[in-house]
């Protein structure tokens, strides 16, 4: 009995596409069936039949004129140009865009949207708080834009704080840590600035702590204004999931600390922070609560806030350190210019570079499909 | 029919410059082979011609990826290429009989030394196997026609149709069994020399 096996064998054979092991085994095989035999010559004549059949005449000639391929230039789409062009533009606007990015959430020397978005996030905030200006420590050199920073860093509190509203656990102190995986480093290939977008926070290059000794209200303006400084920048970062997925939140609610003051206008995010660390009234004067968030990237380290509460009825005094990780003199730090006028619409940073990243995203999209596109053609 | 080797490089060359008239000499050169294997793969003389025609209009355009391959290999991938489309178009909505409609202005002149009949049965034996080929599902006419008519090896043919090398042997295997035990049915039409060869007594199970 032959089987579909042994006609594949016997068609292979045929055609010379065995090992010569195979072919050998075939040999053996052949010599002693002959059923194997005829049914290989059967095979056999059938190919060379189809072999004999003869070249046919085209019906007409198939030459070409200047019309046909004028026409027919015209007509394929470019596929590859495009595909070439859109990954080109597409590097360049996530570059762009990052470059805006960074520029406005790090650098003092960005653009002086940034610069004065960052700076009036702080001052705004500041004198909401109703604090005097002279409470910013002076030899605090803080870049501008390390307001932003911190406002990250209490975003993340925030979110720390939420998550412990409920916990029942009293343990100092309550610590967020947020700890992204992706290092906020910019890269020019499509999938590395795509998971940047999603999972990264703005990049920092100073660490900032800054000590609440006393209300939360107080740092709940604080908090609030620059964090709607920074909201348009995070929207990424804070609504992705990836992002989300990639920070790790751990919060431990702390021996609650007494609250001088009603939280007063405060925004809800801040009274969230507050309620965290209040949650636990039986505790009492414990020992000095502190609210810690620590972004942590797999870089150096980009923003650390500590907002600490004593027990009873401390003085309403808060201090903000800024410290850079590098050498201060290596650093061009500047002075902060407090200035308690600026707009609220001032504060919040140019989305501009996030719509580049965008757009270089869909183009990159759009290279994709037309490369596959034009591989198929 | 095929020119000096040099002498189609020199066409090759002239045309990626865009000489229409060294293509078409080139066409003029391999048109009737183009035609053909595009009518054994669709089985019909129109669309056949149509296929063949788009596939020069590509190669004219596609002339500078040409880089010191054989053309008449290249173009036929090319027609290859165009009939696999238009297979899997038909495929799709099916119209093409399984009738052969070859005429006699498309066959070869024959051979003198033929008497009229041998012409005639000739003829209608060529008919018949075309008609075999053409019962064969896309696929297996695909790989038939390129390894059996064409006689391309089977790494070739795998790499043509973006398949792998098991699938193309399984292809062959099945698509020539099948027109063996088509060209059963038309034994009559055989030469006497294949009659009892392709006539065995064997059954696959």
């Amino acid at each position: 009995m032959i089987t579909q096996d042994d006609l594949e064998l016997l068609n292979a054979y045929l055609d010379d596409a065995l090992s010569p092991e195979e072919r050998a085994v075939v040999d053996a095989r052949l010599v002693a069936e002959p059923a194997l035999r005829q049914e290989l010559e059967s095979l056999r004549a059938t190919a060379e039949l189809l072999r004999r059949l003869p070249t046919l005449r085209s019906p007409r000639d198939l030459t070409l004129t200047q019309q046909m391929v004028r026409t027919s230039r015209t007509l394929p789409f470019p596929a590859v140009t495009v595909s070439l062009i859109s990954a080109a533009a597409s590097i360049a606007l996530i570059v762009v865009g990052l470059v805006m990015l960074q520029s406005s959430g790090q650098f003092a020397t960005g653009s002086p949207v940034s610069d004065q978005a960052s700076e009036a996030s702080l001052t705004d905030a500041l004198s909401v708080a109703g604090l005097p200006t002279s409470t910013v420590l002076p030899s605090a050199t803080v870049l501008p834009t390390l307001a932003l920073e911190a406002s990250l860093a209490l975003q993340n509190t925030v979110a720390a704080g939420a998550e412990a509203r409920g916990a029942e656990t009293a343990s100092p102190p309550t610590t967020a840590i947020a700890q992204p995986t992706q290092p906020p480093v910019a890269k020019t290939s499509l999938p590395a600035a795509a998971l940047l977008l999603t999972a990264t926070p703005l990049p920092g290059l100073a660490e900032s702590e800054m000590r609440d000794t006393n209300s939360p209200p107080v740092a709940g303006m604080l908090l609030e204004s620059t964090v709607t400084a920074l909201a348009n920048a995070m929207d990424f970062a804070a609504e992705a999931p990836a992002a989300m997925d990639s920070a790790t939140f751990m919060a431990v609610p702390s021996a609650r600390p007494d609250v001088g003051g009603p939280p007063g206008e405060a925004g809800a995010a801040a009274e969230e922070l507050g309620d965290a660390a209040t949650r636990d009234d039986g505790v009492g004067a414990a020992a000095p609560q502190i609210a810690q968030a620590t972004l942590l990237p797999t870089s150096p380290p980009l923003a650390q806030v500590t907002r600490s509460a004593p027990t009873a009825t401390p003085p309403a005094t808060r201090t903000l350190v800024a410290t850079p990780p590098v050498e201060p003199s290596a650093t061009p730090a500047a002075p902060v210019e407090l200035e308690a006028d600026r707009d609220e619409a001032d504060v919040a940073p140019s989305p501009d570079g996030r719509l580049f990243i965008g757009l270089g995203v869909l183009l990159g999209f759009v290279a994709v499909f037309f490369a596959v596109w034009a591989r198929r053609q | 029919m095929v020119g000096k080797p040099d002498d189609e490089a020199q066409l090759v060359r002239a045309a990626q410059r865009g000489d229409l008239d060294a293509f078409n000499t080139l066409v003029l050169r391999y048109q009737d082979s183009a035609f053909t294997l595009a009518y054994r793969l669709l089985n019909d003389r129109a669309v056949a011609a149509d296929v063949a025609q788009e596939a020069m209009i590509t190669a004219f355009q596609r002339l500078r990826s040409l880089r010191g391959e054989n053309f008449r290999a290249w173009l036929l991938r090319i027609v290859t290429n165009r009939c696999y489309d238009e297979m899997r178009r038909q495929r799709r909505r099916p119209t093409v009989s399984l009738t052969s409609d070859a005429s006699d202005e498309d066959l070869p002149i024959p051979d003198p030394g033929q008497t009229p009949e041998e012409v005639a049965q000739q003829r209608e034996l060529e008919g018949a196997i075309q008609r075999c080929i053409a019962a064969l599902n896309a696929d297996q006419r695909l790989v038939l026609v390129l390894c059996d008519v064409e006689g391309m090896e089977y790494h070739d043919i795998a790499q043509s149709i973006g398949a792998q090398i098991g699938t193309v042997k399984s292809r062959i295997s099945r698509a020539r069994s099948s027109v063996r035990d088509c060209l059963k049915k038309v034994r009559e039409l055989l030469p006497s020399s294949y009659r009892l060869i392709i006539d065995g007594e064997n059954r696959t199970s």
